[in-house]
This record gives C-alpha cells, structure tokens and sequence, in this order.
C-alpha cells in the first residue's frame, strides 16, 4: 500500500500534519546487523565521534528534505545516527566496550534523497575511521544508494523517501560488518 | 530488509489508491474536515489468519528469556514512525504467547533473540481497480463506497543463541477500511471493534502470534526440545500458504 497504511499511520497514530514529519525513534538494533558483526569475529569496541564532513553533508545533518516534507534526524543529527546503529549493533552482538582503546569514528561524506519520477533515490556515503590504541588502522570510505518506484502524490511519495534514505543507514553498519578491511582491522588478537 | 511476498495470495480488491482518492477529493471540494471522516469507518481484517485457538497453541515446559526485535517495513523500507506506533502491541502479543519467561528489548543471558519484521506490501494487481472505486467515492461525496484492502506480511526469526540456527515463519494478512455511507461487509473479512486502530492492532497481533506459534513448534525452537507441538496445524489451513516455513541458514 502505496498510501494505505501510511495515511492510517498517519491519521490514527500522529494526525494530520502540516509537512514536518514526526520524531523518529532512536537508533534501535537489528538481527542482520547483529549477525553482521557477530560474524565477523572483531574485538569489543567502543563508538567514537560520527560528524558530517563539511558542505552538503553537514547541511543535511539535522533534517532532510523532500518536496514539502521536512524530516528531523534522530537525536539531532543523522551522522549521530550512524554511530548510533552502529552501537546498538554492537551492543546487542556483545561486542561493545565503551573501555576499549579499539574505537571506530565516521564522517558522513556524502548524503542524498530525492523522490524523483519515476523513480526515487537515496545515497548515502562515509568514511570509517578505525583506531587501536590510538594508531589509525583503518581508513575506509563506503557507500550505498537506494532506487524505489516513486508516487506522484507528495503524501505517498514523501514518507516513501524518507524510509529509503533511512534505511540506507541500517545497510551501511551491515555493509562495514562485512567489510573485510574492517574485519580485518578490528579482528579480535 | 529481507522480505519475500511469496506467501501473498493476489486478490482482485480496492487498494489503496482508492483511499487517496476518495481523500484527496473529499478534502479538495469539502476541506480537510472531511478527511478526517474516513478514519471513523468501520475497520475489517482479513479471515486469513485469525487467533491461535487454545488446542493449537504450543506449550513450552521450561520458558526461556528473549530479546524481542520489531520492525514495520513500507514496501521493505523500514518506517520508524509505524515501528514505534506498534511496538508496544507486538511486543503484547509475544508476552501474550506464554512462549517466553522474559521478554526484553535489552540482550538476555543466552543470546535469544525474536526478530519480528511487519511489511505493508502491495500484491500484484491490487491496485488495478482502486483508482475506480476511489473516485467514486470521492466524486459522490463518500456515498458510494469502497472497501480499502491493505496487504501486510510479517516474518518471525529466532535464534536460540548466538551459535543457534534462525529458523524463521511468515505469515500474510489485511485490514480492510470502509468508506462512503453505503456500503457491504467486504468477504472474507471480520469486522473487529475500534474502527482503524482496532483493525491495525488485531492485525498486529495475529500476523504475529501465529508465525509465532508455529515457531515454537520448531524442533529448534528450544534445543532441548520442551515444546508440546499440538497435533493441530499451527496456523489455520487457509493462512498455510501464507505461513509458511522458510529454510535460512545462517
């Protein structure tokens, strides 16, 4: 349902609004992210900073926007976000150690979502900074995009885009989980 | 986000389009008032699934703790505003299965997690006649009216540990909305009390408890095997298509 269950979650659940959608929820964890990481064997870490590099990014950090609609980051920033998942995911694997002198930070380089027709798209870019007792050991830049059929209607259309640019930040902790440079650079000793 | 629509059964039936349209008309010539009288119709869901009747529920002899996940999808895409609406009724529904000693949102001692995705998905062909009953329905000022079907599936993973296979169950379902003043009871639907919310909740509910109980009657379910499988199916034989097992490997 393109608009079925977006116009009852949005009616019964938030009511009828002007163009700024609601809060998010806060970060929250995932099985495949969890079994990401839990396969990929790396050390206890802690989360360091995850910032927007400069430009576009940083424009976008605190809300995006799609036609009308207007969506704030959760927690403020959407690079916080990014850090935040990633957390969360380690976390619930049992691979998080807010102790550890093995830290992984991120810039979100390069962020995007448009909902186009007939197509929509969302891209999403950063670069990883891995640290192990304060020596760089990993210094990789990842990325991944989304394409959706796109609504001519703004209420469909709107919320549709934000999903996608939304789960373009679930899909990037899965992608560095399984990234082997990653794996390798915070393997466990 | 995985999500397979095999288990989804095409119906020829009023999507959603015809929701918008019957809104989108109804507010341009009446103003935003009017949108608001949709959401007081009568709310359906789907007979596809039902509740699990007492005789097929699976007994667990020694409940284990679980971490629950929950996520709503639109069309795969997660939607943290739906999570976060539903979140507290799926996580009922577990509780309300007995399956589990505990159920956390936090990691439990053995590693147990519940993976619980909701999609809303859109069948082949379901919005075929939707443009045309939901002009009606708005060009008549909501007098004809529309049954609105909106297609959810849901797949249910569970790990016992960290170590332990997932072994995962689907099912498929649909809430109906009525629109305009006069209008039938869609077939195949039953007609639950509290309007939309009422409908979105008991579809809640039983898209989970019932790949949820055929779950637990998974010989890995639990490794030592204390589940009392009833000699009944585990979901009604009309929702068997569309509950059905799914071999994933780790």
């Amino acid at each position: 349902m393109r608009l079925g269950a977006r116009l009852i979650f949005a009616l019964a659940a938030t009511g009828v609004s002007g163009c700024a959608m609601g809060p998010l929820p806060p970060a929250q964890a995932t099985l495949e992210g969890i079994q990401s990481i839990r396969a990929a064997h790396v050390a206890p870490m802690r989360v360091g900073a995850f910032t927007p590099a400069p430009g576009e990014a940083t424009q976008m950090d605190r809300s995006v926007s799609v036609r009308a609609g207007v969506q704030s980051a959760p927690g403020g920033s959407f690079a916080k976000y990014l850090g935040d998942l990633l957390e969360a995911d380690l976390k619930n694997a049992g691979r998080f150690d807010p102790t550890s002198d093995l830290v992984v930070s991120g810039i979100v380089t390069h962020t995007h979502v448009d909902s186009g027709l007939p197509n929509g798209h969302a891209a999403l870019g950063a670069t990883f900074h891995v640290t192990r007792g304060g020596a760089t050991v990993l210094d990789k830049a990842l990325s991944t995009n989304a394409t959706w059929d796109s609504d001519f209607v703004g209420a469909a259309a709107i919320p549709d885009a934000f999903n996608h640019y939304l789960g373009l930040f679930e899909q990037m902790v899965r992608d560095l989980a399984a990234d082997p440079d990653f794996r390798a650079a915070a393997h466990q000793p | 986000m995985i999500m397979t629509n095999r288990a989804i059964v095409p119906r020829r039936r009023n999507g959603p389009r015809a929701l918008f349209g019957a809104l989108a008309l109804a507010a341009t010539i009446l103003g935003s008032g009017m949108a608001a009288a949709p959401v007081r119709a009568a709310g359906y869901v789907g007979a596809e699934l039902g509740d699990v009747k007492p005789e097929d529920k699976a007994v667990v002899a020694q409940p284990r703790p679980v971490q629950l996940l929950f996520q709503f999808c639109t069309k795969g895409a997660p939607n943290g505003r739906a999570t976060k609406f539903l979140k507290s009724k799926v996580l009922d529904a577990v509780k309300a299965s007995g399956l589990f000693s505990d159920v956390s949102e936090d990691t439990v001692a053995d590693g147990a997690i519940l993976n619980v995705v909701i999609d809303n998905v859109i069948p082949p062909k379901a919005m075929q006649n939707a443009e045309v009953s939901g002009a009606a329905t708005g060009a008549t000022m909501f007098i004809a009216g529309s049954n609105i079907w909106d297609h959810y599936t849901s797949q249910l993973d569970y790990v016992a540990g960290p170590d332990a296979p997932k072994i995962t169950r689907t099912a498929a379902h649909s809430v109906v909305m009525q629109m305009g003043l006069i209008n039938k009871a869609p077939a195949d639907a039953v007609k639950v009390e509290g309007g939309i919310n009422g409908a979105v909740f008991t579809m809640t509910r039983q898209i989970v408890e019932n790949p949820l109980n055929a779950l637990a009657k998974d010989t890995a379910f639990l490794p030592s095997a204390n589940v009392t499988p009833s000699a009944a199916p585990a979901i009604p034989a009309a929702a068997e298509a569309a509950a059905a097992p799914v071999a994933t490997p780790q």
